[in-house]
């Protein structure tokens, strides 16, 4: 069942560039990346530490890959809310680039168990995109 | 046949328990999320005496000692007491005057990561100054403590043993020091497991006749904690809290015209307090511990809310609320039964809303909280003091 799609993602990459981005992007963090897209961004990410645990503070690792010929992101902002609880996090992040579409996030909490939702919106040539990423927290 | 089929009932053992503690996939790993306990702890970086065996005996002195407060009868034990669970069974705390909150237990106290109901604190060691100083608690100064420490054989040896000097000049340091040896003392008090932990590792290795030793009316009352209640959303992980805050709908005013704003004026307090772990006192150069104090949002929302407690041992600790205003545990789980959603202060959150226990189901879910308390947690003072230091 694997070969298939495999054989099938490198036809999409012909066709469609972005879909490589998307399969490839931030491959550099290694085990345990995710990755979430808009129109023009892949956004991939990986917790420090891992697993995210409930009330444990931690930060995320990030790459941001323009795709369908969108530039580099000029800034990134990272949050996360619990849509069903209608609340986001008790604390704020602190975003810093490390390099051109690396950065990394310092000071997220989930504080709850449950379903919350990353948010990650790129700066790029035409204003904000919003990028989100659901998550469970058992 | 007629008489043997009586006689077979007699001696098969009902299996009530066992059909009872079925838990489905959902159930059972929100209930493994309430273990294992105790849970590991390697000491406070922000205190350079954490763990140190001569910081905890004379953290112990301080704490039983009245010497620390304004009129010599007053000690953190007076409000603090080991046979009341580390608590004192009033509605709000009674020291050289009546406080505005009720007295929390200390117990695994070392597992939080902000102290105190409005979380104004971020370290045990500055949590630990506050009373001191409170006008109403024991109402010192930060020369007097000084001066107490420098003045007391007794105090000033166990100081040099402590801290590997003699107690200095500057009275700031020596009230700090004071803070972080109360603080190794109460890092050490920590409660026991409980038939609940049992039960939860016999879940873990699915060892049904252990589980099966469970009371039904505690397990009935688990389902409802982690189910419908919703409970273990706040009072999340093995100490049944998420160590931050929330607005249940408890009454801010402390008097006429007066309200206890909670956390929002907590996390003001915290960002001017010299002694935060941002500040110079903090013994980790690399602030490890600091992430909180760093990124704490403060929002609108933070109006009304009161730190989640820790569930452990809380058959012991009533009255219950930041304020004592419920009287039994009884009318703690009652009062989420019978919420006012229109008085919890929030961004339009929409977790807390009126559950309609029925008295049944009230009863067993007291009777699953009678489940986190060990069955004997006596407090012995140590004996180990050297005689040199009397």
């Amino acid at each position: 069942m694997k070969r298939p799609a495999v054989a099938l993602g490198g036809l999409a990459a012909v066709a469609i560039p972005g879909i490589v981005a998307a399969q490839d992007c931030g491959a550099a963090l290694g085990a345990g990346v995710a990755r979430a897209e808009s129109k023009s961004y892949v956004v991939a990410w990986r917790p420090e530490p891992q697993p995210i645990v409930v009330s444990r503070h931690f930060a995320l690792e990030l790459v941001v890959c323009p795709k369908n010929g969108a530039p580099q992101p000029r800034s990134l902002a990272v949050d996360a809310t619990m849509p069903a609880h209608r609340h986001g996090m008790n604390y704020k992040p602190a975003v810093n680039a490390l390099a051109e579409g690396r950065y990394r996030a310092d000071g997220l909490m989930f504080h709850m168990p449950g379903r919350w939702e990353f948010a990650f919106d790129v700066a790029g040539r035409d204003g904000v995109e919003r990028v989100r990423a659901a998550f469970d927290l058992q | 046949m007629a008489i043997l089929a009586p006689a077979l009932a007699l001696a098969i053992p009902a299996p009530p328990a066992i059909a009872q503690s079925t838990l489905d996939a959902a159930e059972r790993a929100k209930v493994l999320a309430h273990g294992p306990w105790p849970l590991p702890w390697s000491g406070d970086p922000s205190n350079r005496v954490s763990t140190k065996h001569d910081a905890i005996a004379f953290g112990e002195r301080l704490f039983f000692d009245t010497r620390l407060s304004q009129n010599g009868l007053v000690s953190c034990a007076a409000c603090h007491q080991p046979k009341k669970t580390w608590t004192d069974g009033h509605a709000r705390a009674i020291g050289l005057g009546v406080a505005d909150r009720n007295t929390p237990t200390i117990a695994n106290v070392r597992y939080a990561h902000w102290f105190g109901w409005d979380g104004a604190h971020d370290s045990l060691w500055a949590q630990s100054l506050r009373p001191i100083l409170d006008p109403r608690e024991m109402g010192m100064t930060v020369e007097a403590v000084a001066g107490v420490v420098r003045a007391t054989s007794m105090f000033s040896c166990h100081y040099r043993k402590a801290f590997g000097r003699a107690p200095p000049a500057d009275d700031v340091a020596v009230f700090v020091d004071v803070g972080k040896a109360l603080a190794a003392f109460q890092e050490t008090i920590a409660t026991a497991r409980t038939p609940f932990d049992d039960f939860r590792d016999a879940l873990a290795r699915n060892d049904h006749s252990a589980m099966a030793r469970y009371p039904a009316a505690a397990l009935r009352g688990l389902k409802l904690f982690v189910g419908r209640g919703q409970c273990n959303v706040c009072h999340a992980g093995p100490a049944f809290t998420n160590g931050e805050f929330s607005d249940i709908g408890v009454g801010f005013f402390v008097a006429q015209g007066q309200v206890d704003a909670g956390r929002h004026e907590g996390i003001r307090k915290l960002r001017t307090n010299p002694f935060n772990l941002l500040g110079a006192w903090n013994d980790d150069g690399a602030r490890r511990t600091a992430t909180g104090t760093r990124h704490v949002a403060l929002e609108h929302r933070n109006f009304g809310e009161f730190k989640v407690p820790g569930l452990r041992s809380v058959a012991e600790t009533a009255p219950y609320m930041h304020n004592g205003s419920a009287k039994t545990l009884r009318d703690a789980v009652r009062h989420y039964s019978e919420l006012d959603p229109d008085r919890v202060h929030s961004d339009g959150g929409q977790l807390l809303k009126p559950l309609r226990f029925s008295d049944a189901e009230i009863d067993d879910l007291v009777a699953f909280l009678g489940t986190l308390s060990a069955p004997s947690q006596d407090f012995r003072r140590r004996q180990t003091v050297e005689p040199d230091c009397d």
